[in-house]
């Protein structure tokens, strides 16, 4: 009914130079790549080169202050702290990218499912999200590390688990939100299955969505496995995790406060990366979503 | 009679935009001035100047004055008085214009309350009253519901009697009727036209549309790209159009393409017959101890269409043409009754023949923007329908075909490897078109193809229906509540209302007699630029005399 | 409305009755014999088959869950096997603890979150707009058992104001107990404020595009009053559903603040319980708060009810 034309902006344009202009513009975009780049860095480096080896106790070198041997000294088992940083970085960024990997995979098959065979079989996918969702997903984390026993590959299930239902849900709300499109309309009139429809239009069109949650999930990840390693339940030494280099400060915190300092702050630098790197897509991506939070 | 509210030389930029350049007009007690102009021309912005409510950026000079004040000066805490009290607006959206979470009551009281500085009670008696002056008496009980429970003609109404509360000096009306159904439309505009006439107001009436403001208006002035090209009193200024675009755009109004050249056989065996088909949809139960309700969108309706012929299907929105549009192009099956579709059902068949109707039948849909997948090229859009021949094309023959069919809509070649972003409204629907006929169908099922766009491109786009229809010998099936345009282009119509068909003919027959009451409504409703300046004519020379 | 509700609260059972089904297979899952744990590795194996019938470990699967879903209706937890002491008894014990804890950082983030979110939204895009939200950003990543342990060293190591743990109870004392709930509250509340701030501001500020704005400017109200009167309470609605979600970030929190703080609470209850095998406390605890969360939820749909018309006639 009505004549004047719809309300929402044309479409962005999709060449990649103008997206990458934009790109650099954004003040998100670019400190949350710098930083995301950067633990990234430290985690790949550290697979085949640390300043020390972490898995060697020394207590002759025990809390060593800052120096230019130990950049930012060492522990109160005399490891050095940089290298612990750089590979507590590795496993973090292992266990977020594998979680949300999960997450991804069957999550987002689930939700489009589920958008595309609407009644029963919604419903149960959709109720299931639900169950998870009642669930408080640390407490279940806690379980399940605890009942398979503790360790990095039963934390990254545990974590993937709970990005199911999320990817499901923006998955589904995505589609959902473009089935009024006459575009699909105009699609299944040239004889496309659903199937090809969803593939050649409903997953381009909502991947900039899953994009933006994929790196909002990394941030939450990396908070999960760091409060599951705190606790005992994650990351098992040798290996080094941040949320256990915590776990170990805390019991210093009277004598050696710096110890506490360094793990947290690898925590927030790489949350707070992935979140300026998702809310700096979402301003690129979908500028109608510009002042929203997930 | 002199102004009670003046623009002189108002300029308004937004962010170093400039939008309006020196426009000037004058309202009186009593009257309205209608102002028009095409999407982007600058005459809501117009509006939201006279309201001081101009978005975020905005800067303006020049003057707007009302009992003495320059408005453009005054503060905002001064305008908190005048605003709703002195001048007030009516909007373009009734759906969205009202908060969802408040009763209408409430809403309406507020802005009482506000001024009058009355108590809840006297606020609320008042309401009754200002409710009734428009039309909304207390038997409808709408005091304590909430704005999704009304309908919009209803909506609007609410939003007129929010506006004239405190019975203002002036009314502001941005595009009212736009979003309303044609019956609404003339029942709401019969309203403004009263309630300026008996409380005095000096109104300011914004619209696209020339005959609803050839209708309203006494005095009108035309907006182009943000200046005031002309302006008069109504009958005398569009008797002598002097500027180039008032004189386009009144010719666009009341354009018509070139009649059809040779008459369609009706006796030919049919393309398209559609018998008795029946749509319904399960309502949601009020608790699980009733039966379920049925909605029956499309109730038993049975036409056809012969090759080469133009079917006009209008009614107003929820009537079922577009219900009825999805079965025929076979998205959802119909609950009762059949399609025939060159001889064949297409729900019956095997999945071979059924690629074979729809190479057949291809759709045009009304948004230029949705329709189409803004990641995919032109050339991919357009040769999509191409899927339903499979291998029987080579790569290089899709190309040579996407062409063919863009140079025949009045595109380049070249725009295949463009976006659709980087295309017009208009141009967005040529290709639409374009994609439509790359299968070379016999029919083309069009729902509301024109109605997003502006006066000038939509006589643009209806040559180009009469010009393929001629050339290509194409049948259409063209869908619209907008009774002009149906009337442009097709040679036969039928009017549906509440899922049924109540009218069907040759489409100058049915316009010009029509037969049942529904339709005779419906005809009526529609303003008439023609017929609309014949009567101002009329009035103004009396009024000179 | 009414309707509404039933229809919600049928929705409510169900879950729950889904929810306590998962607990229990997850925990059937368990490695290990409740009763070899309790009794230790040279228990005599007639005592411990004793003790297996005494707790109804021989009943097949379904008479057990059925038995702990009837037990739990006449509030009968089962007897904690490392305690020796009914699970109700230390649920209702811990959950003083627990309570006080989850509740007062859910007070806490929402009495800062919302005046912080609405002032932002105000001031939209100068610069003490930007300066908020960038600090809300980092409050969002900052984890808070980090910030426990920063606490923990400012105002117990160094300043020495306040406890660095432990929980004396309310009987014993309430000023102690306020007093050692502090922390862990600020701890819980901070990252959740910050996350909430961004969230009503941005709510605020999707509301204030919304054409009744304009129609409520148009009356003559002024900015503020149109803030107040259709903004802020139309931008609940998004708001509460991150307050619902946050319940549950905040339950899941406890468990590890409350093992940071040595509370006695229910999270460090099911941990303990958990390293310790005792499956029946496990069980119920975890049941609990699963439960709890549910309800929040539920109260958050009619709460949105409440305030949006337009959802009481959908179900």
């Amino acid at each position: 009914m009505n004549q004047e034309l719809p309300s929402y902006p044309p479409p962005a344009k999709y060449d990649a130079i103008s997206i990458w202009r934009k790109a650099l513009r954004s003040r998100s975009f670019v400190i949350g790549a710098v930083l995301a780049l950067f633990v990234l860095i430290a985690g790949v480096t550290s697979i085949f080169w640390t300043p020390y080896a972490i898995d060697v106790l020394d207590v002759s070198q025990r809390l060593q202050p800052m120096s230019s041997q130990y950049l930012f000294g060492t522990d109160q088992y005399g490891r050095d702290i940089l290298s612990m940083l750089m590979a507590g970085a590795r496993t973090s960024i292992i266990v977020a990218l594998i979680a949300v990997g999960i997450g991804m995979l069957i999550g987002v098959p689930l939700g489009l499912l589920a958008a595309a065979q609407r009644g029963l079989l919604e419903e149960m996918v959709m109720r299931t999200n639900d169950l998870i969702f009642a669930f408080p997903s640390l407490l279940s984390a806690v379980l399940i590390t605890s009942i398979f026993g503790p360790g990095t590959i039963n934390a990254v299930i545990a974590i993937g688990i709970f990005n199911i239902p999320v990817f499901a849900r923006v998955a589904r709300g995505g589609a959902l939100a473009l089935s009024g499109r006459e575009f699909l309309l105009a699609a299944r009139l040239s004889g496309k299955s659903t199937f090809l429809i969803t593939v050649e239009h409903v997953i381009p069109n909502i991947a900039n969505l899953l994009i933006v949650q994929a790196s909002i999930q990394l941030s939450l990840a990396i908070l999960a496995e760091a409060g599951l390693s705190y606790l005992g339940l994650g990351t098992q030494p040798p290996m080094a995790s941040w949320g256990r280099m915590l776990y170990e400060a805390q019991t210093m915190v009277a004598f050696a406060p710096q110890l506490a300092l360094y793990p947290g702050f690898a925590i927030i630098f790489s949350v707070l990366g992935f979140n300026l790197l998702g809310d700096g897509l979402r301003d690129l991506l979908d500028p109608k979503m510009r002042r929203r939070v997930a | 009679m002199s102004a009670i509210f003046s623009a002189r030389d108002l300029c308004v930029s937004i962010n170093g935009k400039q939008i309006l350049r020196d426009v000037d007009f004058d309202l009186e007690r009593g009257k309205i001035l209608g102002l028009v102009g095409e999407s982007g021309s600058g005459k809501s912005m117009s509006a939201l100047s006279a309201m001081q409510l101009l978005p975020e950026g905005a800067s303006q000079s020049g003057e707007l004055s009302f009992e003495g004040k320059n408005l453009t000066r005054a503060s905002d805490p001064e305008m908190t008085h005048i605003r709703g009290k002195d001048i007030s607006m009516v909007f373009q959206e009734p759906m969205t214009a009202l908060n969802p979470i408040r009763t209408i009551g409430d809403q309406v009281a507020e802005g009482l309350r506000w001024h009058l500085r009355i108590s809840r009670k006297e606020a609320w008696e008042q309401t009754i009253d200002v409710l009734e002056r428009v039309g909304l008496g207390p038997e409808y009980g709408l005091m304590d519901r909430f704005p999704h429970q009304l309908s919009g003609g209803q909506r609007q109404r609410v939003v007129i009697a929010i506006a004239i509360a405190c019975q203002p000096k002036v009314l502001i009306a941005d595009e009212p009727t736009t979003a309303l159904d044609v019956t609404v439309q003339a029942q709401i505009l019969t309203l403004l036209k009263d309630i300026v006439k008996k409380e005095q107001m000096a109104m300011l009436l914004i619209s696209h549309d020339l005959a609803v403001v050839a209708e309203m208006a006494d005095t009108v002035a035309i907006m182009k790209d943000g200046v005031i090209v002309e302006d008069g009193p109504t009958g005398e200024l569009f008797d002598n159009l002097s500027h180039p675009y008032s004189q386009k755009l009144f010719e666009a109004s009341n354009h018509v393409p070139v009649p059809r050249q040779e008459p369609v056989d009706e006796r030919a065996q049919p393309l398209l017959k559609v018998s008795n088909v029946l749509r319904q949809y399960p309502l949601s139960r009020a608790s699980i101890f009733t039966r379920r309700q049925w909605h029956r969108a499309v109730q038993h309706v049975s036409f056809s269409v012969a090759p080469r012929q133009s079917l006009g299907l209008v009614g107003e929105s929820g009537c079922g043409k577009s219900t009825l549009a999805r079965t025929i192009l076979g998205l959802t099956p119909p609950d009762g009754g059949s399609i025939q579709f060159l001889g064949k059902d297409p729900f019956a068949v095997s999945r071979n023949d059924r690629r074979d109707l729809q190479l057949g039948m291809q759709a045009v849909f009304q948004d230029p923007y949705g329709s189409f997948d803004p990641r995919h090229t032109v050339e991919r859009t357009v040769s999509e329908p191409l899927h339903l021949m499979r291998s029987d094309l080579s790569r290089e023959q899709r190309r040579k075909r996407v062409h063919e069919v863009l140079e025949s809509v009045g595109l380049a070649s070249a725009d295949a490897n463009k976006y659709p972003h980087e295309f017009s409204g208009g141009q967005r629907q040529r290709i639409a078109i374009a994609r439509a006929l790359v299968t070379n169908p016999s029919l083309i099922v069009a729902d509301e193809p024109v109605s997003a766009l502006d006066v000038s491109i939509r006589a643009q786009i209806l040559d180009l229906f009469a010009d393929l229809r001629d050339r290509l010998g194409m049948a259409y099936l063209f869908i619209s509540h907008d009774l002009s345009v149906v009337q442009a282009i097709t040679d036969r119509v039928i009017v549906m209302n509440a899922g049924r068909i109540v009218e069907e003919g040759p489409t100058g027959e049915v316009f010009s007699n029509p037969k049942h009451p529904y339709t005779r409504m419906l005809v009526s409703a529609v303003p008439d630029l023609n017929e609309a300046l014949r009567k101002r004519r009329k009035k103004e020379n009396k009024d000179t005399q | 409305m009414l309707w509404f509700a039933f229809l919600r609260l049928i929705g409510l059972l169900t879950t729950l009755l889904a929810a306590s089904l998962v607990i229990f297979v997850v925990l059937e899952v368990l490695p290990g014999d409740p009763a070899e744990v309790m009794l230790g590795l040279n228990a005599q194996p007639d005592t411990l088959a004793a003790l297996r019938a005494e707790l109804g470990l021989n009943a097949p699967v379904t008479t057990r869950y059925v038995s702990w879903i009837l037990g739990m209706f006449q509030g009968d937890f089962g007897i904690s096997y490392t305690y020796s002491v009914p699970v109700s008894e230390l649920i209702s014990e811990r959950i003083q603890v627990s309570l006080p804890l989850a509740a007062g950082s859910l007070i806490l983030s929402t009495l800062i979150a919302i005046p912080v979110g609405v002032y932002s939204a105000r001031h939209h895009g100068k610069i003490i707009d930007t300066g908020i939200m960038s600090v809300a950003q980092i409050g969002i990543a900052v984890p808070n058992f980090w910030i426990a342990i920063l606490l923990v060293y400012v105002f117990a190591i160094v300043l020495r104001i306040l406890p660095s743990g432990g929980f004396p109870g309310w009987d014993v004392s309430v000023l102690g107990s306020l007093q050692a709930l502090l922390l862990p509250v600020v701890a819980l509340a901070l990252p959740q404020a910050s996350i909430l701030a961004r969230v009503m501001r941005s709510a605020l500020l999707d509301v204030l595009h919304e054409d009744y704005i304009r129609t409520a400017r148009a009356k003559g109200l002024s900015n503020k009053a149109t803030l107040w009167r259709h903004g802020v309470r139309n931008a609940l609605i998004p708001v509460l559903t991150i307050l619902g979600l946050q319940f549950s970030f905040l339950i899941a929190g406890t468990v590890i603040i409350e093992n940071l703080f040595y509370l006695p609470g229910l999270g460090r209850l099911i941990f303990q319980g958990i390293t310790q095998r005792d499956l029946i406390v496990v069980r119920s605890s975890v049941m609990l708060l699963v439960a709890l969360t549910i309800f929040v939820t539920f109260l958050v749909d009619i709460a949105y009810a409440a305030i949006d018309p337009r959802l009481r006639r959908r179900a």
